[in-house]
């Protein structure tokens, strides 16, 4: 039972400690709201854009691209969980299933999805 | 870890294969000027090697993978009524096309895949198979509805249709986890309710069932899930939506049919509740939004939603052998649609511009076989004889009565009744109108070959209307498990 | 946490999903609607193969994955070309076709 009186307190101080630092700040700080004092990281490097600004379409094929061939390796994660009792079966399966993914890849590559001017 | 490598059997898959790679091919083919006629011989050439394939596997019951495919005569009977259509389409594709240049390839490859989930969809005896070929399906479809990319309507037509599929996808995959947890596995044709978790399994199972129905529902656009249909067959090119209109229905009523198979020892008779309630809603909702139309592809979808409820009354008395009254009307369907279909395409003017039923004015006049051809799909559809959609609806009728949903049946007759209206406003507006001026064909349209298909399809409908003993004697064959 | 805790936060994250679909307007959150929809059906497959000591449930979660994301890609291409043409992805002001 100590154990966990112990931590709850210890989240209760967590929390508390917490929630006193930024309200003291709060009230005793002045607020001179710089352009600087705004950006997310006042000493690093300055953003170059808005986080909500639109970017360029090339990045969403991409990432069409990345999210095909991403999932079907989880069914190479399968096929290796039983790779030894399969034999050369599941070495030809495996070579049959690779290779219909290198199509869909080179013709992937043919139209341009690829290409990152 | 003892692992069994199962009975692969390629052979039981080689037509989907073979469609594979020539979809594959398709999406590589880079020539000049020659690129749309290459393309489209291609695909034809691949659903032909397809077809001439059928005689080969007839009787023999081929299976795969374990028992996961079978090629057994039912199959093969749809396997040849999609290829059918899909042939069609290929012709309709090689008119409609003369609209754009880009992506042809492109265009047939998805074809050819659309051709392989359905397949799938129709040889798979497992449902997580039937479910991976309702989404190659689905998928390939919603890209080719969306295949002009800068017309608006094609556009909303492939959203809608997109965002209803992958829900009702969701839907038919929620009624597979319920299956399993029923029954333990997924297969159809090995169905035995768990012991001692009855409690628990009989709900369950109930559940599954109804939300596949479901799920299948809104794949052949029966009410009261046909929502997404009117809009994505006016939305997309008419090309697609002859295709659209024909080729899933065929593919979920086989499931549906041996879902059906699969459970009758369980005596569903909350899967008759629920094929009975849809194909009534369907009949209604179908015939009496048809009569109010004003373009023709979406009168020609109310219509075809209509023809679904008439289809599933078959599948009522599946126990009494109504699957062969299914696949006689589906034949019948394929032909009757696509041929519709085939006349709309040919009158289609811009890729963006719908075709009214007012445009056909005097259509009779000046081609008088192309008008000639549409009243015989339009009777045909209407069920009058001597073409064959009469034989089609009588069928459906006696087994229906039979099976004891008379009910059902006076319905589906009032509703007959309703849909010659619809029917024949086009006829009249065919033969009654004056002559116009203007041509009312396209001046791009290439009518002979056109013509010729479509007057072989004309035939066909008649003469199976004369004489349907044969049709029907296959059907029979194919539905004696 | 027995199996019935699975099954019913399966069936609960399901149910938000439907009814995500059918109130919001937002195309993309359609299309997370199903996103979540097919992912609940995961955690329903897993939960039964569990409870019925059998790895098939455990296999259909990956053939799911993978469907779900060709599903996603394509439903996000055609929801792009959605964006150029209308402008918008709410789904009530898209409205060409009806009758």
């Amino acid at each position: 039972m100590p154990d966990s009186y112990s931590l709850f307190f210890y989240i209760l101080l967590v929390v508390v400690s917490g929630v006193a630092i930024v309200a003291i700040s709060h009230f005793l700080g002045k607020r001179p709201l710089t352009s600087e004092k705004t950006i997310p990281y006042e000493c690093g490097m300055d953003p170059i854009d808005k986080p909500t600004s639109l970017f360029s379409i090339k990045f969403y094929v991409v990432a069409l691209i990345f999210v095909i061939f991403d999932v079907e390796t989880v069914f190479i994660y399968l096929w290796a969980i039983i790779v030894e009792e399969m034999g050369v079966f599941g070495l030809i399966e495996m070579f049959v299933f690779i290779g219909i993914l290198l199509v869909a890849f080179f013709y992937a590559w043919r139209k341009g999805g690829l290409k990152w001017e | 870890m003892n692992f069994v490598i199962p009975d692969v059997n390629l052979i039981s898959l080689l037509p989907e294969i073979i469609l594979l790679i020539f979809a594959t091919i398709l999406l590589f083919v880079q020539t000049g000027s020659e690129k749309k006629r290459i393309c489209a011989l291609l695909a034809f050439i691949g659903l032909v090697i397809t077809l001439v394939m059928v005689p080969f596997y007839w009787g023999k019951g081929i299976e795969g993978f374990g028992g996961l495919v079978i090629r057994d005569n039912f199959s093969l009977m749809c396997q040849t009524m999609i290829i059918v259509a899909v042939l069609l389409a290929v012709v309709y594709s090689y008119q409609y096309l003369v609209f754009e240049d880009k992506n042809i390839g492109e265009y047939y490859a998805l074809t050819l895949t659309s051709v392989m989930g359905m397949n799938i969809m129709i040889t798979g005896t497992d449902l997580i198979v039937i479910f991976l070929g309702m989404e190659i399906l689905s998928i390939s479809l919603y890209v080719l509805v969306a295949f002009f990319k800068t017309v608006r309507e094609g556009m909303e037509a492939s959203v809608k249709y997109m965002l209803l599929g992958a829900f009702a996808s969701a839907i038919f995959l929620l009624g597979i986890s319920f299956f399993y947890g029923a029954s333990g596995k997924t297969a159809l044709n090995a169905f035995v309710m768990l012991d001692g978790t009855s409690a628990m399994a009989m709900p369950l199972f109930f559940m599954g069932l109804s939300l596949i129905l479901v799920g299948l529902g809104f794949k052949i656009a029966s009410a009261p899930f046909h929502m997404w249909a009117p809009d994505a067959y006016e939305g997309a090119p008419t090309s697609v939506a002859s295709l659209l209109s024909v080729a899933p229905k065929i593919a979920g009523l086989a499931v549906i049919f041996r879902v059906g198979i699969g459970m009758a020892k369980y005596s569903p008779e909350i899967m008759m509740t629920i094929i009975a309630f849809m194909a009534v809603t369907s009949m209604i909702v179908g015939n009496f939004a048809a009569l109010r139309q004003s373009g023709l592809v979406r009168m020609l979808a109310y219509s075809g939603i209509a023809q679904v409820g008439y289809m599933l009354i078959s599948l009522l008395g599946i126990r009494e052998g109504g699957g062969s009254a299914l696949l006689f009307y589906l034949f019948i369907y394929v032909l009757m649609n696509m041929g519709a279909f085939g006349i709309a395409v040919l009158l289609t003017k811009e890729k963006d511009k719908r075709l009214l039923i007012e445009d056909m004015k005097g259509l009779a006049g000046q081609h008088p076989i192309i008008a000639f051809t549409m009243a015989v799909f339009l009777i045909s559809m209407a069920g009058i004889p001597p073409m064959g959609g009469f034989f089609a609806k009588f069928y459906v009728f006696k087994h229906g009565i039979e099976a004891g949903y008379l009910w059902v049946v006076i319905v589906a007759i009032i509703t007959t009744v309703v849909s010659l209206y619809y029917y024949f406003r086009v006829i009249i507006v065919m033969y009654m109108t004056e002559e116009e001026e203007k041509g009312i064909l396209p001046k791009h349209a290439e009518v002979n070959l056109f013509n010729a298909v479509l007057v072989a399809v004309a035939l066909l409908i008649i003469v199976l209307g004369v004489i349907p003993g044969s049709l029907l004697e296959i059907a029979q064959h194919a539905v004696a498990f | 946490m027995g199996f019935y805790h699975y099954l019913s936060f399966g069936i609960i994250l399901f149910s938000i999903g439907v009814v995500g679909f059918i109130i919001r307007n937002n195309t993309v959150v359609l299309l997370m609607s199903v996103e979540l929809m097919l992912n609940s059906v995961n955690l329903i497959f897993v939960a039964f193969s569990r409870y019925l000591h059998g790895t098939e449930g455990q296999v259909y979660v990956f053939i799911t994955m993978a469907i779900a994301a060709a599903e996603v890609a394509v439903g996000l291409a055609i929801v792009i070309s959605i964006y150029r043409l209308f402008g918008t992805l709410d789904i009530s002001k898209i409205k060409l076709l009806k009758g």
